[in-house]
């Protein structure tokens, strides 16, 4: 199974790159061949602290199947390592948050080559076929989203992990289909353009340079709606495109 | 629409908090029991300031510290006049970014409090507790002269920020104007805008009265004392994004649903504030 992944990410506007809290694994385009692979975009959500650390250990947790345990612990013993002022001493105690998309490829011997989706929150994957959008998962409507999913958090509290939701769907995969996993302003943005216009997947497949996100991004994000909001929102971006062939 | 302009350090809003330090804040604040030998009023508006104030700065702080999406002021009224209200090295300042308000507490208190243990119990942990101000209250209540001082305040604020999401003004009182009635001069408050909406006046009754609390009500109809009724009419109409908000925590909203609570906690506010994803499930 050929898998290629094409990554391009950009940071909030007004926001420097070091203050960018999505994540992805892989951390940059790749093209491997293998028989079982898996890959996640994350948001780190923005009211939270140290948010894009626990979105990168999330992306990497799913990826290479580490526990959650274990990732909640990395993260503590890395953000306790120094003195901290008050108010940023409250909120670790908060802990962070993040939502986290997954996607497991695998090829079989049989005719059906199967995938899994697990998400938490709002970053979403749509599924593309030739040139078509089959699906969408988590989240298949843009006004759907809102500032306030449940998210996946850093810490252990009971009452936190019970109202946070995984999602989880399967389906088939065939020679040439592309997932694209997407962080929440782009995937809002995406499904409303696929309800307005059913175009989004050539729009999608056309970007292929980091040029070309970034050219997209700025002009939607200067594009004003009749509500008075931009096409789409100003935060952090994330496009991972992955395709995949047996 | 209004009330929708992106807060950002490049185009930050401002908060303005109107204290009461007027005499008859040494009253006792009332208790739903009616129990004696709790805090006055002038305590409690001290617990509600500093509260109000800590969730803004960790609002805002982040893991590189604080970002400056706020600036805020505080005034005081009461027997010493009327004017900015901060002590140490904030004393006289009418304005000044979040990090400034998180870095300059008059002191910072040890105080424990009880958190979820990760296994569906409760167990007491230290935290560092920030102290602003102190409980003071003497001589008359210059609302009024509050109302006109922050008018000012914001007048050049919004002259200098034209398209910033709307300055959100708290006063805290048991309501007995001295000086003037207040009422017009929170309705010329009110009427202050930049071009995302007016301004937002909420405000927060510290009353004696053992009466049960009362979070945005919708009309003065369950508001037994005068003072309430006149903070009340003085209140902004919630933003429709804010009824959202409230009715999503399951506090009953109509379009008539005010910025006014008795002898209750407004840290909610603080709470709506939209600087991105704040996630559902937030402890």
């Amino acid at each position: 199974m050929r898998v290629t992944g094409k990554l391009f990410w950009m940071p909030k506007k007004g926001n420097s790159i070091e203050e960018y809290e999505d994540a992805a694994y892989p951390v940059e385009s790749f093209e491997v061949d293998v028989p079982e692979f898996k890959c996640a975009v994350a948001d780190g959500a923005t009211e939270t602290s140290f948010a894009g650390f626990w979105a990168a250990l999330l992306c990497e947790g799913f990826a290479e199947g580490y526990a959650m345990k274990e990732l909640r612990k990395t993260w503590n013993d890395a953000v306790r390592q120094k003195e901290l002022p008050w108010y940023a001493e409250e909120k670790l105690e908060k802990g962070a948050y993040a939502a986290l998309v997954g996607l497991h490829l695998k090829k079989t011997r049989g005719k059906k080559n199967p995938f899994v989706v697990e998400a938490t929150g709002d970053c979403c994957i749509l599924h593309v076929r030739e040139n078509q959008m089959l699906s969408a998962f988590p989240i298949s409507k843009s006004e759907d989203f809102n500032n306030s999913p449940a998210l996946v958090c850093s810490h252990e509290f009971a009452s936190v992990d019970a109202q946070m939701q995984k999602h989880t769907t399967k389906g088939e995969w065939k020679d040439g289909d592309s997932f694209f996993l997407l962080s929440d302003a782009i995937a809002c943005w995406a499904l409303k353009r696929q309800e307005e216009l059913q175009d989004l997947a050539n729009v999608l497949q056309n970007i292929e340079t980091q040029e070309d996100l970034n050219r997209l991004v700025d002009e939607e994000r200067q594009l004003i709606l009749e509500d008075g909001r931009p096409s789409m929102k100003n935060d952090d971006v994330t496009l991972m495109c992955v395709t995949v062939c047996s | 629409m209004p009330y929708t302009a992106e807060i950002s350090r490049t185009n930050p809003s401002c908060f303005l908090f109107l204290i009461d330090q007027s005499g008859s804040m040494q009253e006792p604040f009332g208790t739903k029991d009616g129990a004696a030998g709790g805090k006055t009023k002038a305590e409690s508006l001290a617990d509600a300031i500093n509260r109000l104030l800590q969730n803004l700065v960790i609002k805002c702080a982040k893991s590189d510290g604080i970002r400056d999406y706020y600036h805020v002021g505080v005034i005081g009224y009461g027997g010493t006049g009327v004017g900015p209200a901060f002590g140490g090295a904030l004393k006289d300042k009418e304005m000044v970014p979040v990090n400034e308000i998180a870095n300059n507490p008059m002191r910072v208190e040890q105080r424990v409090k009880k958190v979820d243990d990760g296994a569906g119990g409760l167990v007491e942990q230290k935290i560092k507790f920030p102290v602003w101000f102190d409980a003071k209250g003497e001589g008359g209540t210059p609302m009024c002269t509050a109302f006109i001082t922050a008018n000012k305040l914001l007048t050049k604020w919004l002259a200098e920020h034209p398209d910033c999401f709307p300055p959100i003004v708290i006063n805290i009182s048991d309501g007995e104007s001295s000086d003037m009635d207040p009422y017009q001069a929170a309705m010329d408050l009110m009427n202050l805008s930049s071009t995302d909406g007016q301004v937002l006046l909420f405000n927060l009754h510290l009353s004696s009265s053992s009466e049960k609390a009362i979070e945005y009500p919708n009309d003065d109809e369950k508001l037994t004392e005068e003072h309430s009724k006149v903070l009340f009419s003085m209140s902004s109409v919630l933003p429709e994004y804010m009824q959202k908000m409230l009715s999503a925590e399951g506090v009953p909203v109509t379009f008539a649903t005010r910025g006014f609570v008795f002898n209750a906690d407004l840290v909610s506010v603080i709470r709506f504030l939209d600087i991105g994803t704040r996630p559902a499930n937030l402890r």
